[in-house]
């Protein structure tokens, strides 16, 4: 929907008076982002979300001050304690080689999160480019590369990642980072579309006739307009690439040992799971909130910056 | 119709095309590689030069990087994906005892997954806004973010090992007995359609409820007909596009969750397979099991949109036009 001057100027008004908190408003794509913001209607964040945001920044906060928190080594072993249950010393008990299953679990966050990191970055570092490039060059250009993104779109990113470890080796920066490639074509496809009717916006015009670059235009005034799908994208995106990390560990093809690791942990301890299945399900357990919450805050920040 | 099915196959070579190049150009990552790969990989292998310029002769690699792309294109259609390095066999030796379990595991949690996922979207949207809709609702939530391979390691740990209800590892074939091999595939099918089974259900539901709650249902009711004729002939084929449109996207995402399953269950299908063939240095058969699913997964899409247009007169003539 391409919106006109009549649609920019009458739409807040429109919806912040007449439709009701979850009634619907007009299409995102044709409220770029300050006329959007105008809207006085309450967040609906949610409570999931709120929730969900919490964990992320504890988790977060956890990954960053491991080294600082009370914990016992994560890679210290206690032989003589091996798939020992909860006590003072290790509050989740030990794992196989008695290491201390919390310690484990916290610093696993870390390897979780880079991984996240890495394919969300190389996830946004080349669908951005690509989105805003077929949005805002339209035409053949425009034909060509949604193309090459659909071809990869629904390629099993797990399976991309295991073919990348198979030539290179386990490393979470070349999985990840495969798996953030092949994700890139659904940033593309979702930016493309916010960017069009972006790109024809009177604010843009104006910049136009005032003889702003086409670089600049596209960098300054179109993206920064058409970033809310995106940011909801790459949200989700982390929530999957929290799993993907995780399962990747679990098959052995992620973080070498002996570093901590949720995916690895568990299947580790998963061998000597009727003894101790504490030190398989806690690891789970953390991957299950880690991406449960990455993904209702995916679900908020929809609710909040993509109203429809 | 013609017109449409021809289209979009024409749009689904590109797409091939482009899956194809991908795993060619996976061999290009190999350190060194493919051919130092063969002799041993990165790690100091004992060859000589000779051996080496012998070797890349005799496998056409000092031809141009198209050429070469040609011929393993050509081979590949013809059912030759190379020769395994592990077991020195052909790779579709290798790999073709090992399609049957996977298909089994993902045609079955499609199964179930249309079946009890599709039916509890639909009674979420004949209940709604009652006690059952939330319920549904809550459930398919959770469903969605529980990482399949952590439910498989709790339900092989607990229903497997620990109170011994299913066979926690193994598989049995068919050819041994229906029974015995439902016996042991049937706790991995239910683990694995919980993900994509919530994942329809919501589909399904939000399909539902649009119909519902739009101007013809009304009509409907108002008309004086009978409940179930309302949901069953009018409503319930609303639910039919999401179906399909789910089996594409269900099959990548099941493609991936089998991989972990058949490594929990130790089910010796294309899962184990990639695996073990990562560890063994095998690159060949994880190659050719990449490119097996990638192109199972195009075909699969380029059905969907076929099949959509098939049951959907709005989408046959939008596609048209």
């Amino acid at each position: 929907m391409i919106p006109d001057d009549k649609m920019l100027d009458e739409a807040p008004v429109a919806l912040a008076t007449a439709t009701p908190a979850g009634g619907a408003g007009l299409p995102w794509t044709s409220l770029p982002g300050r006329v959007a913001g105008r809207d006085r209607r309450p967040s609906r964040f949610g409570l999931a979300g709120k929730i969900g945001l919490t964990v992320v920044v504890l988790l977060l906060l956890a990954s960053v001050a491991a080294p600082l928190l009370p914990l016992a080594d994560p890679l210290a072993q206690t032989l003589t304690l091996r798939d020992a249950g909860p006590s003072l010393h290790h509050l989740l008990g030990t794992d196989l080689v008695g290491r201390d299953v919390l310690s484990r679990t916290v610093y696993g966050c870390r390897s979780a999160f880079e991984g996240v990191a890495i394919g969300v970055g190389g996830m946004l570092a080349l669908g951005i480019p690509w989105g805003l490039a077929a949005g805002f060059a339209g035409g053949v250009i425009d034909e060509i590369l949604m193309r090459i993104a659909d071809a990869f779109l629904s390629f099993p990113a797990l399976i991309l990642a295991i073919g990348v470890v198979a030539a290179l080796g386990p490393s979470i920066v070349h999985s990840m980072l495969a798996v953030g490639v092949i994700s890139a074509p659904g940033v593309a496809r979702l930016l493309r579309s916010a960017v069009l009717p972006v790109r024809r916006a009177q604010f843009v015009l104006i910049a136009q006739s005032l003889g702003v670059s086409r670089m600049r235009i596209a960098g300054r005034h179109v993206l920064p307009n058409s970033m809310g799908p995106v940011v909801v994208q790459a949200v989700a995106a982390a929530s999957y690439f929290l799993i993907v990390e995780a399962a990747l560990g679990f098959l052995g093809l992620g973080v070498p040992p002996p570093s901590a690791s949720w995916g690895a942990d568990m299947a580790g301890a998963y061998s000597n799971f009727t003894a101790n299945p504490a030190a398989t399900i806690v690891p789970g357990l953390a991957i299950t909130i880690g991406a449960w919450s990455l993904s209702v805050v995916g679900d908020g920040l929809r609710n909040v910056l993509l109203r429809n | 119709m013609g017109r449409i099915i021809l289209r979009r196959l024409a749009t689904s070579v590109p797409t091939i095309f482009a899956t194809t190049v991908l795993v060619f150009a996976l061999r290009y990552l190999l350190p060194g590689g493919p051919v130092q790969a063969m002799l041993g990989g990165g790690q100091g292998g004992q060859y000589t030069g000779a051996q080496l310029a012998a070797l890349k002769a005799r496998l056409g690699l000092n031809a141009p990087v198209p050429v070469q792309y040609w011929h393993w294109l050509v081979n590949a259609a013809h059912g030759d994906l190379g020769t395994s390095y592990y077991s020195q066999a052909p790779v579709t030796q290798v790999i073709g005892p090992r399609v049957g379990p996977s298909l089994e595991l993902i045609i079955g949690a499609l199964i179930l997954s249309v079946v009890v996922g599709g039916g509890l979207g639909v009674l979420a949207a004949v209940r709604r806004n009652t006690r059952t809709g939330r319920a549904i609702s809550l459930a398919t939530g959770l469903g969605l973010s529980v990482p399949d391979f952590w439910l498989a390691t709790i339900a092989a740990g607990v229903l497997g090992l620990t109170w011994q209800i299913f066979p926690a590892v193994g598989y049995t074939p068919v050819s041994q007995g229906l029974l015995s091999n439902l016996n042991t595939v049937a706790l991995p099918i239910i683990v694995l359609s919980i993900v994509t089974g919530s994942f329809l259900a919501r589909h399904v539901n939000s399909a539902m409820i649009t119909a519902l709650e739009s101007p013809y249902i009304r009509a409907a009711w108002a008309m004086g007909l009978p409940g179930p004729k309302v949901y069953l002939n009018c409503a319930l084929r609303n639910a039919v596009a999401p179906v399909i449109t789910f089996i594409p996207l269900a099959f990548a995402a099941l493609v991936g969750g089998t991989v972990l399953v058949e490594n929990i269950f130790a089910i010796p299908g294309m899962g184990t397979e990639i695996v073990s063939s990562v560890s063994n240095e095998d690159f060949p058969v994880v190659q050719a099991i990449v490119l097996l699913v990638g192109v199972l997964v195009a075909v699969l899409n380029l059905g969907a949109d076929v099949g959509l247009a098939l049951i959907d007169p709005r989408i046959r003539n939008a596609a048209s036009e």
